[in-house]
């Protein structure tokens, strides 16, 4: 293992794997990616696999389509090939009339920024998603930019790519402290040994409180466990995902015709992690997504797991440099890792090469929260 | 939520057994299995079992089945839920499963795991074409359903399944063209290769099958010797004509839902693969999941058995049955245990186990 580095990054999931990429890519030289596991061990591995332009705030929807942009040409440049993308779109229902013009305004302020997203009436719903049923439903809005990726080919082609530009990656490698002087970053110390750097990069998703907490940083993250689970494979028929705000899932048919769906349980215990999976949270998952999609009542569910969100309070990435210690950077999806992780990975590397950022950085960096300054984004379960 | 004291998957010989064994000790049971009767592979067992008395030495497995069946469905305190798959067993002892095609789920006081194992598959070329079976299946097909599989059989595999399936393949009018084997020497009894040597089968050791022959189904095979690394030997090779190739190169434990419990698990080849660490009384690390037959190590009915009895009556006990006549009758199972496995044959075991032996924790 390495004595020194120039970046010490912490985490293998698609942050990670992603800051490690386009640092490498800008050229940054003696970079070093530690993992505890392996990549994409955490979140990134366990997630929906679904990524998305249909926002309700300017920063969310700058992040997604400088993500989009990316994917799309991920495959080919890193040489890693097919990330299995299938932009089938996302159908934001609605229940009301108030709901409706949630949609509405989020979808106006979507196009001011050229997502292509549309309102749809019931009928319209009915033909993007013939399986939905959409007897109470007031519409919904709908986009066809987004969708599906295999998020563990896109992290395992973000390495790969960063392997081939000269990152080292270790496996298996527990960060057990930062060693912090004067203020600023002088070392990452793991069960491997140390690494003398002046520049570390946190992501860490769900554990990203725990490695703040090393270097003295408080970063207002929580880790929450979330469950998914996915059905035997029906014919394909595709259609979008079904984001639904009353019942609180999200529901998509994948290519292999199985349906995929999650809960974002409100009772759900913080702060512990944990992928234990809860049979409480599959028959209520279940029951609240047999009402919307009928056709599934009697079909069998192959596989149940449980992955971790690390949660913050406005929902909404941070990344950047942290006020307590110098060479900390932050590079946190809170719980938008995946469909982020392009955006995440340029702009933690351009704060860590003190480049000029690709985006405004004033609604992602950590001070936000001192300063009141949350992101407040409507179209967010 | 429906609870049962203790709750066995799978109902084959060991599941039976352990059913049987908590049963007399006087706790509830509920016994789980896939299929549409209990009995696992015993029912396709036609041979006669070896070792004591004890253990029904000189019985037919369909026979042992019978008598099991009867027991279990004479004691009031066993339910049997058949067409029974399990689905999970959750961190708070909750097992969902369906029963026929209906979700259900219930608690668990304490769960023996004894889902058995599966074949393993050997890579050559096209060993996906119709013609090629698990010993498994070839004996399942004849002795459940009286269906000969085919007429001209390859044997693979020359352990105690691969011969006593290529009998039984003879038995039932089959010729068996050849048995092959890539160790050095017969990995079976004596007396099952005495047996099909007697009809004049050859048993080839050093020798792998390195392709199937044929467009549509098996017309032949390619044989190759090997060498003392198991690699082909090339210029070796050379076809035969048989119809039917049957593979016998053991078992693998179904190990699946012990990992779910969260049971600590280790590779131990001598066991057959993934197999949990657990006490003499086989409770795994999981608190209160027992392990018990071929998914606690590959062997045979009768140590499946025995394994069963100890499981149950350990799960009773641990469930507040701790008479001393159990304590008693525990041991007296373990020791019959110890008997079976002592011998020759049985050191391979011993030697897994000794590997996979939970250890006191200071």
């Amino acid at each position: 293992m390495r004595k020194t580095a120039d970046v010490v990054i912490i985490g293998g999931g698609a942050a990670g794997t992603s800051t490690a990429y386009y640092l490498s890519k800008m050229g940054a030289k003696n970079v070093v990616l530690v993992e505890q596991n392996y990549t994409p061990f955490g979140g990134t591995g366990r997630c929906a696999a679904q990524f998305r332009l249909q926002f309700g705030s300017i920063s969310n929807c700058k992040l997604g389509l400088l993500s989009v942009s990316q994917f799309d040409v991920l495959g080919e440049e890193t040489g890693f090939g097919d990330l299995e993308i299938d932009k089938h779109g996302y159908l934001l229902t609605a229940y009301t009339e108030e709901e409706m013009e949630c949609r509405r305004r989020d979808v106006e302020l979507q196009h001011t920024l050229g997502i292509q997203s549309v309102v749809l009436d019931p009928k319209g719903c009915k033909e993007v998603a013939p399986f939905l049923e959409v007897g109470e439903l007031a519409g919904g809005s709908y986009c066809t930019g987004e969708g599906t990726i295999n998020p563990q080919k896109m992290a395992l082609a973000f390495k790969k790519g960063a392997q081939d530009r000269g990152v080292e990656f270790y496996n298996y490698t527990k960060v057990t402290g930062i060693r912090v002087e004067g203020g600023k970053v002088k070392g990452v110390i793991t069960d491997k040994g140390e690494i003398a750097t002046e520049c570390v990069v946190n992501a860490t998703g769900e554990w990203g409180k725990f490695i703040g907490r090393m270097a003295g940083v408080t970063i207002p993250v929580e880790p929450e466990k979330h469950q998914i689970c996915i059905t035997e494979p029906l014919e394909y028929i595709g259609g979008p995902m079904i984001y639904d705000y009353r019942y609180g899932t999200y529901i998509s048919q994948v290519k292999h015709g199985g349906f995929l769906m999650g809960w974002s349980d409100p009772d759900v215990e913080a702060g512990i992690i944990d992928f234990n999976t809860e049979w409480r949270v599959l028959e209520e998952l279940c029951r609240r997504v047999v009402k919307q999609v009928p056709a599934l009542a009697n079909v069998r569910i192959v596989r149940h797991w449980a992955g971790q969100y690390g949660n913050g309070p406005d929902h909404s990435i941070i990344v950047g440099p942290v006020p307590e210690v110098e060479g900390f950077i932050c590079a946190l999806g809170m719980t938008k890792a995946t469909m982020f992780a392009p955006a995440i990975g340029i702009l933690a590397a351009e704060s860590v090469l003190k480049a000029k950022p690709s985006l405004p950085m004033e609604p992602y960096t950590i001070d936000r929260f001192a300063k009141g300054n949350l992101i407040i984004d409507p179209a967010l379960l | 939520m429906k609870f049962s004291d203790v709750v066995i998957i799978g109902g084959g010989p060991a599941g039976m057994s352990a059913a049987l064994a908590a049963a007399e000790a006087g706790v509830r049971v509920t016994m789980m299995d896939r299929f549409s009767e209990p009995g696992g592979q015993l029912v396709k067992q036609t041979h006669r079992f070896f070792g004591s008395e004890h253990e029904r030495a000189g019985t037919r497995g369909i026979e042992i089945v019978e008598i099991l069946r009867k027991q279990i469905e004479e004691n009031p305190l066993i339910e049997v839920k058949k067409n029974t798959d399990v689905l999970g067993i959750y961190s708070d002892r909750v097992i969902t499963f369906e029963e026929d095609h209906v979700y259900g789920r219930m608690t668990a006081g304490k769960i023996i795991i004894a889902t058995g194992a599966s074949e393993k598959m050997l890579q050559f070329e096209n060993n996906d074409l119709p013609g090629v079976y698990g010993a498994g299946a070839v004996q399942t097909l004849m002795n459940v359903y009286g269906i000969q599989p085919g007429q001209r059989v390859l044997m693979i595999g020359a352990g105690n399944i691969g011969l006593i399936v290529s009998y039984q393949l003879l038995q039932a009018g089959a010729q068996v063209a050849a048995i092959v084997e890539a160790a050095p020497r017969i990995g079976g009894y004596k007396v099952h290769a005495s047996k099909v040597r007697r009809f004049g089968v050859p048993i080839y050791t050093k020798t792998t099958i390195k392709a199937a022959l044929g467009d549509h189904r098996v017309t032949g095979a390619v044989l190759a010797d090997m060498d003392d690394k198991f690699q082909i030997i090339p210029g070796t090779e050379r076809e035969i004509e048989v119809d039917t190739i049957c593979i016998a190169v053991g078992l693998a434990p179904l190990s699946e839902l012990l990992v779910h419990s969260g049971a600590e698990m280790h590779y131990v080849p001598q066991l057959g693969g993934f197999v949990p660490v657990r006490d003499e009384y086989l409770e795994t690390t999981a608190p209160g999941v027992y392990v018990a037959g071929d998914v606690s190590c590959i062997e045979e009915a009768t140590a499946a058995m025995l394994e069963g009895s100890i499981a149950g009556v350990s799960a009773a006990i641990a469930s507040g049955m701790n008479r001393p006549e159990l304590i008693a009758k525990r041991e007296e199972f373990v020791e019959q245990l110890a008997i079976l496995r002592s011998g020759a044959a049985g050191k391979k075991i011993r030697d897994g186990l000794k590997l996979i032996a939970r250890r006191e924790q200071n």
